[in-house]
């Protein structure tokens, strides 16, 4: 019995170690998760790379020995929610789909602001007989799953009355998935414009030009328990992330050309951005154009059983407070406007 | 007598009850947070939820599929492969130093060389599953041909029984137990393989439902699916006890008396 006793507290002893030990070896950095798994390059464009290239936190930060710790997370969306999870990181960009699934699943995230533009391509092999949405019906398709792009494919097979069920969904992405879809193990899949540029695939449908709903909408989000210890942090690097958007939004051209340094070629992404104003993209806001598409996605989500629980994301997700700081001490509380639904700028 | 004996087996549930009821205890009072850890009587629900949509029978369905095929193919190949080297030496010699190489890869390894090859459709993993399903089966296979008693032969020899006689009334009955191990081993390996292959790549099968809702953040599901292979696994052994009781019966009795 003395054994069996010993032997529990031995394990009880282990746990509280295990536990607490973390507390102690906190250090002065701020970890950010990016998805990297479409940028060839580990470097951010638009906002957060005016942030690195300007060394906008150094300024902010230098004086308190914070550092910053940039991770380029490869499993994307799905990898940030883990990182998020299990505390390796403190802030992280999330599309719809993977911010919504981790809330809804209980990760305690707030999202402070917005990231706007991501593109992406609806892409079948060169050879293809496929030659619209409906045609997919039956094939097989490299889907990679949990983020933004497996919620633009809800989007658009909604649109054509089709669901994911009509299709045979594989789980890629990558260069897994641009494999693939060259050996013909998938039929078809989303992916960037550099795939037809190389002459591996060609596009049946694209987010460029049609409505905001189908494009990405990112969230910058930190954990609870980071913005319950370090309120202050939060609020300073918020500025950060706030006069980084700032610069990025001053010149389309000049942003588009600075952009080029994550691997993209100036000619895509001219393409890619075209139609849409500089404003738009780098708008840090929260406003209705996030809203509704968050709760638009969220009813289809739900419905479609990629998430179990429905919540208010104005209760449960959005914190404003400080982003509006943000914006009031740097006197820029008019230099964006508010966008709605349509990606159309409110008048005031 | 009996009763010490359903005692001593109760006992083997004193250390997962109490795994149990830590668990319980750490995801309730979140001394690990729920979304790492879900709570018991949640991954009970979920399970329940799953069973309900029909969304574990059809995955199960195509992993038992896979496991099939690739146990069929795998373990007859082992079969033969273990049969020919135990029974005529000029094979084993030939054979032999071969087999002990690709013995030493672990099934695993051979992944990427099967993508490239195969791609990660079906025949992958059939391929893979096969892989690994041969080895136990051969090596049990050969092991318990050569280990048939020299005595055993000896006599049969003396009868002048013919080569195949000779090997269905003596060899094979006499290896038979060491074969239904080479059996038992082979379909586990199968089944941890079919999860393996899965968590590559599949379109179905449990272990994408646990890629799947790793992506979608459902810890919940990810544990069900743990739960589920390892029940399945320990019913696939069971099942083939019950099948070494039925032809092994006589040796257990022989052992008795």
């Amino acid at each position: 019995m003395n054994k069996l006793i010993s032997i529990i507290m031995t394990l009880v002893l282990g746990v509280v170690t295990l536990v607490t030990v973390p507390a102690y070896a906190e250090e002065k950095v701020v970890r950010i998760g990016f998805p990297g798994a479409t940028t060839s390059r580990p470097q951010s464009g638009l906002g957060w790379g005016y942030v690195q290239a300007k060394h906008l936190f150094d300024e902010e930060f230098k004086k308190d020995g914070w550092t910053i710790d940039y991770n380029y997370i490869a499993a994307a969306g799905p990898g940030v929610n883990e990182g998020l999870a299990n505390n390796s990181l403190d802030f992280g960009f999330h599309g719809d789909l993977p911010v919504l699934a981790a809330r809804s699943n209980g990760l305690k995230i707030k999202a402070l602001g917005a990231v706007r533009g991501g593109t992406s391509h609806l892409l079948v092999p060169t050879n293809s007989h496929i030659k619209t949405i409906k045609d997919l019906k039956g094939k097989r398709v490299g889907v990679s799953v949990g983020t933004w792009t497996h919620a633009l494919l809800l989007k658009v097979l909604q649109d054509n009355g089709m669901t994911i069920k009509d299709l045979k969904v594989i789980n890629t992405s990558g260069t897994a998935f641009e494999t693939s879809l060259a050996t013909g193990d998938i039929e078809a899949g989303f992916g960037s414009l550099s795939l037809i540029r190389r002459g591996v695939a060609r596009e049946i449908w694209s987010t460029v030009g049609k409505h905001v709903r189908y494009q990405n909408t990112n969230t910058f989000v930190v954990r609870e328990e980071f913005l319950r210890k370090h309120p202050d942090i939060v609020k300073r690097l918020v500025k950060v992330f706030v006069k980084g958007f700032y610069q990025a939004s001053l010149n389309k051209n000049e942003t588009l050309k600075f952009n080029t340094r994550t691997g993209t070629a100036l000619a895509d992404l001219i393409e890619e951005n075209a139609g849409q104003s500089i404003k738009y993209l780098t708008s840090p806001k929260l406003d209705g154009q996030v809203t509704k598409q968050y709760k638009d996605s969220l009813a289809l989500f739900k419905e479609n059983g990629l998430i179990r629980r429905n919540f208010d994301p104005e209760a449960e997700l959005y914190d404003r407070s400080y982003l509006d700081a943000a914006l009031k001490e740097l006197k820029l509380e008019n230099h964006w406007p508010d966008y709605d639904s349509n990606g159309n700028p409110i008048k005031k | 007598m009996k009763i010490h004996v359903f005692f001593s087996r109760l006992l083997g549930l004193l250390i997962p009850l109490f795994l149990v009821a830590s668990w319980h205890y750490l995801s309730v009072h979140e001394v690990v947070p729920t979304t790492l850890l879900p709570l018991p009587s949640v991954l009970f629900d979920t399970w329940w939820d799953m069973q309900k949509s029909g969304e574990l029978l059809l995955n199960m369905k195509m992993s038992l599929l896979r496991v099939g095929g690739g146990f069929l193919v795998g373990a007859s190949v082992g079969f033969l492969l273990g049969t020919v080297m135990g029974v005529w030496k000029p094979v084993e010699l030939y054979l032999y130093p071969v087999f002990n190489f690709f013995r030493q890869v672990p099934v695993v390894a051979w992944i990427p060389f099967l993508l490239i090859w195969l791609g990660i459709g079906e025949w992958f993993k059939i391929v893979f599953i096969s892989c690994g399903a041969i080895i136990p089966m051969a090596l049990k296979t050969f092991e318990g041909i050569r280990g048939v008693p020299t005595s055993y032969l000896e006599v049969v020899r003396a009868f002048e029984y013919g080569k195949f006689r000779m090997f269905r009334t003596v060899i094979l009955p006499s290896a038979l137990p060491s074969i239904l191990t080479g059996l038992r081993i082979s379909l586990s390996e199968a089944w941890m393989l079919v999860i393996g292959a899965e968590l590559v790549a599949a379109g179905e099968g449990i272990g994408n439902v646990m890629i799947i809702a790793r992506r979608l953040f459902q810890t919940d599901v990810v544990l069900v699916g743990v739960v589920v292979i390892a029940v399945t696994g320990f019913i696939m052994d069971k099942l083939l006890d019950l099948l070494e009781t039925r032809f092994l019966g006589w040796r257990r009795i022989q052992n008795v008396q």
